[in-house]
């Protein structure tokens, strides 16, 4: 029993992993230890493999996909003090061992628990598989996890199912349910991916918390370089199937050793970077020329909003989704739209587009009030706007080939004869940086930067004004991120593009825009220059949102206090009639507007 | 529970509602068929003399003008008379008494066939899709779905009850002498396995492949993996967590097709010689039969639309997304 043999405090040491699907190698002679009470990050892009090595770990990829361990050891020390190698025992001891030595928790909270359960039978239901107690004893320790990850109101949390309960909450129903036979060992994948940045720095504080409480090593699956220099004690970085290197925290920041770790933290966006200038800047990426500095915007305004409104009816009154939000954009400036979810943020942009009739308010495109236009006399103006959206797989019709799909604004518009399209497509194509001979393919042909490539095409085709990206590159892997994000700084300076650039994310929005428009509830909370708002937040908001960034660099970690507040985005949800207090702004410095408190 | 009461308190109007406009359509229907209602009346009781046709049109108030007779109908059907039919020389509501029992018992054990037995072949070919079990059902499931129901009624005849005698020809229980309790109720399922099964065959074929599609969908979805990452077996993977899921469509299917089965009944108990709503039907619309046919029409939609009603507060116990939502 040699190989068995581990040193006194290691919990896991996996060697030579090797998982195969079909003819695809996920992931290839990978190796790497956890020791007790550590967090160790498995970091990389996506297809690098990081999400498999957790499903391999407690032999769940060969499910479904039916992925198959092709070589290497698992060896995992049991609370009892025994090494077994996971990948040679058989599926009744694995059993016993998932959800109560080794927990998982998922990034996608929602999907993750079952619909048509309590969550206290959902967590009740591991206490009795593992722990031989009955349903009662079971729910009374439910009820304590759902305690100890403070979620409010327990006892009446207990019996209400996932869907009625927000994001944040059902990740910390996912982690009572992972830590309520207190693993050993718990697996995050990608665990506050889908939470928005204040839920997310509750969600790591509560999970540090926790983590010193029960003594319980982590397995960190995530992408984000942020969330890695806030929570984790050792990093693994992988790439492409991949081990890349493997290291202290301190040290993959400060000196990585592999080419490919110090290409990652460069394109990492890092709030703060840029506060020596009012204007945005492009990545320093290799290959390109010294990132040069943008133009600074005209001042003749493209886009002027004005006492925008819009209310949805709702179960229980109104959506107050978007409350008097003024706000105007010059030409080739960039003002970026920031805010958690339900902010009111894309109804915005789908305002400005008329893609939804406002409730009130006024929107000025280039001088014209288009807010009453009717379906026709609205066409011109569409050419003059055009939008990208976030997720690129989806808003490519995978039946047209790319060449058709950019060249459909100029057949629906008729701005370009039958002959002329196919030359304007492919200058367009040249324009983003794509080949014109890939014209003839289909969207499937293409790698997920390449598709939002796609998407500015086509969003340029028609010569637009004004470019509204509603998270247009938070779905790409930071490395892809950086090059759209200086694709669309470069276009800019070149045709003096105006950008409504809505985002969540601080960091790019820094990189990106030249005033800043920061949304809670409906309302514009605060809007300014993006260095000042950034570097000299007013609003108690803008405050919050900005210290829950997570900020990659391991060496800043702890500087800042913060709170365990149990908070959930408070809901724009009124009885009918609610008038809603006036939006008084007042003025913090030149062009930085502030709303009362 | 608040919400299921409300639910169900609306879900009352509406029935209602519908029930009287079914009423309503059914009667306008039956009188714009050609032919003299009093005609018929009078060739059943023997002899139509014009006086004898007058008396007729007098009592039963055919001479009086349509929205009248409708009043006079919906009067009736108020206070439970639904008519009196010359032909078979009853009240309608006696004659349907005696035949609703029959056709309900075939159409909810062929119901109940159907969604267990699909659903048990369709959750046990998505979990082994690659299998030959999979493969075959698959094949099956087409033959059962493309099948007409009286071709597979009179094969399942020949087979079953002519080439291996196991199950009896015709009727819903045996002439030889009276039985009663459990010898009764055990001679009834006897005759009721073959005319349930005829009848089941399409939506067993039907809901085979249905579950088997949603159970393929459950068993890819995040909280079943969840669900083994907690170490949970296998059993309790399907059947406490995926199953619930996986049978929602079923449920809706099932409610849907429901007057389907219904009329499905028609021709299975013609070829079985069911003794139940079916054949009543058959027999009186042969015979213009106005007020039995008036009768089965308002029983058929009662019971379809009470049915509709079930499967709605079903689902809201399977799947608590729904049960949370208002009445609409």
């Amino acid at each position: 029993m040699d190989a068995l043999s581990m040193p006194e405090n290691r919990l896991l040491e996996v060697r030579g992993l090797t998982v195969r699907f079909g003819s695809v190698v996920a992931v290839k002679d990978l190796s790497f230890h956890l020791d007790r009470g550590e967090t160790l990050a498995i970091v990389g892009e996506s297809g690098s493999g990081k999400s498999v090595t957790a499903l391999a770990i407690l032999r769940l990829i060969e499910y479904g996909s039916q992925g198959v361990i092709e070589a290497g050891e698992i060896l995992f020390r049991r609370p009892d003090g025994s090494v077994v190698d996971l990948v040679r025992q058989p599926e009744r001891v694995l059993r016993g061992i998932r959800g109560d030595a080794i927990s998982m928790i998922f990034q996608e909270p929602l999907t993750s628990l079952n619909p048509v359960y309590t969550v206290g039978n959902q967590i009740a239901e591991t206490l009795v598989l593992h722990r031989g107690i009955s349903w009662d004893e079971a729910m009374e320790t439910a009820l304590e996890m759902l305690r100890k990850v403070r979620i409010p109101d327990p006892e009446r949390r207990l019996r209400t199912y996932p869907h009625e309960m927000s994001g944040g909450m059902r990740q910390r129903v996912m982690i009572a349910m992972a830590l309520a036979c207190r693993p050993s060992i718990l697996i995050a994948d990608e665990p506050t991916t889908a939470l928005d940045v204040t839920i997310q720095a509750q969600t790591l504080e509560l999970m540090r918390q926790l983590q010193e409480e029960f003594g319980t090593a982590i397995i960190l699956i995530t992408h984000d370089m942020g969330v890695v220099a806030e929570t984790a004690d050792r990093v693994v970085v992988m790439c492409r199937s991949e081990f890349v290197e493997e290291g202290p925290v301190g040290r993959i920041f400060a000196a990585p050793q592999a080419e490919y770790t110090r290409l990652l933290l460069d394109a990492v966006p890092r709030l703060g970077s840029l506060a020596d200038t009012p204007y945005p800047k492009p990545f320093p990426l290799p290959g390109a020329e010294a990132p040069a500095e943008t133009a600074p915007p005209s001042d003749r305004p493209v886009l002027e909003v004005d006492g925008l409104v819009k209310r949805f009816p709702a179960a229980g009154g109104q959506v107050h989704a978007v409350e008097s939000v003024s706000f105007t954009l010059s030409a080739g400036e960039t003002l970026a739209v920031v805010g958690e979810s339900g902010s009111g943020k894309s109804t915005v942009a789908n305002l400005v587009m008329r893609l939804t009739e406002p409730t009130d308010g006024a929107i000025r495109l280039l001088g014209t009030d288009i807010t009453g236009l009717s379906h026709r006399a609205m066409k011109p103006h569409r050419r003059e706007m055009q939008m990208v959206f976030q997720d690129p797989y989806a808003s490519l019709d995978p039946r047209r080939t790319v060449g058709d799909l950019v060249g459909e604004p100029m057949r629906i518009h008729r701005t370009e004869s039958r002959a002329t399209v196919r030359d304007r497509v492919a200058e367009l194509f040249g324009l983003v940086g794509l080949s014109p001979d890939q014209m003839r393919r289909y969207p499937h042909q293409f790698s997920g930067g390449q598709r939002q490539r796609l998407c500015i095409a086509r969003a340029l085709a028609l010569h637009p004004r004004l470019i509204i990206a509603d998270e247009a590159v938070s779905a790409l892997d930071v490395s892809i991120q950086a090059q759209i994000v200086n694709l669309m700084l470069d276009l800019q300076s070149r045709l003096g593009l105006s950008y409504l650039f809505i985002s969540h994310d601080m960091a790019v929005v820094e990189r990106v825009s030249h005033r800043v428009a920061v949304m809670h509830l409906g309302r514009i909370v605060e809007i300014g220059p993006r260095r000042e708002v950034l570097a000299n937040p007013r609003h108690s908001y803008t405050q919050r949102l900005l210290s829950a960034v997570p900020v990659a660099d391991p060496a800043a970690r702890g500087r800042r206090g913060r709170s365990l507040a149990v908070g959930d985005i408070p809901s724009p949800i009124h009885p009918q009639g609610y008038t809603p207090p006036p939006v008084r702004l007042r003025a913090a410095g030149p062009g930085h507007f502030v709303a009362e408190e | 529970m608040t919400s299921i009461a409300r639910a169900v308190l609306y879900r009352t109007a509406h029935v209602l509602g519908l029930l009287l406009a079914v009423l309503v359509f059914n009667f306008l229907l039956i009188h714009l068929a050609p032919g003299d209602p009093a005609q018929v009346i009078a060739g059943d009781m023997g002899g139509a003399t014009p006086e004898v046709l007058a008396e007729i049109r007098t009592r039963f108030g055919l001479d009086l003008p349509l929205h009248e007779q409708l009043l006079a109908y919906l009067g009736r059907v108020l206070t439970g008379d639904l008519g009196y039919s010359f032909y078979f020389d009853r009240p309608v509501t006696a004659l349907i008494g005696q035949r609703i029992l029959p056709t309900l018992i075939l159409v909810l054990s062929a119901l109940v066939l159907a969604v267990v037995v699909g659903t048990v072949l369709g959750v046990i070919s998505a979990r082994w899709p690659r299998s030959w079990f999979s493969h075959a059902l698959t094949v099956l499931s087409l033959a059962g779905y493309s099948a007409p129901v009286f071709w597979t009624g009179i094969l399942l005849l020949i087979l079953f009850a002519s080439v291996w005698p196991l199950f009896p020809v015709t009727g819903m229980y045996s002439g030889i002498g009276d039985r009663t309790g459990i010898s009764y109720l055990i001679d009834v399922a006897h005759h009721l396995v073959l005319p349930a099964f005829t009848l089941a065959i399409v939506y067993i074929a039907q809901y085979s492949r249905l579950s088997r599609a949603a159970m393929l969908d459950v068993l890819g979805s995040d909280y079943i993996r969840t669900a083994r990452a907690k170490g949970l077996g296998e059993g309790k993977v399907i059947f406490k967590h995926a199953l619930r899921n996986a049978i929602l469509p079923v449920i809706t299917m099932a409610g849907l097709q429901f007057s389907n089965l219904f009329a499905g009944a028609v021709l299975v108990e013609t070829v079985f010689g069911w003794p139940g709503m079916g054949r009543l039907a058959f027999e009186s619309i042969l015979r213009r039969d106005a007020p039995t046919i008036l009768g089965i029409l308002f029983f058929s939609a009662l019971v379809v639309i009470v049915a509709n009603q079930l499967t709605d507060l079903f689902y809201r116990l399977a799947d608590p997304r729904i049960a949370g939502k208002g009445s609409r």
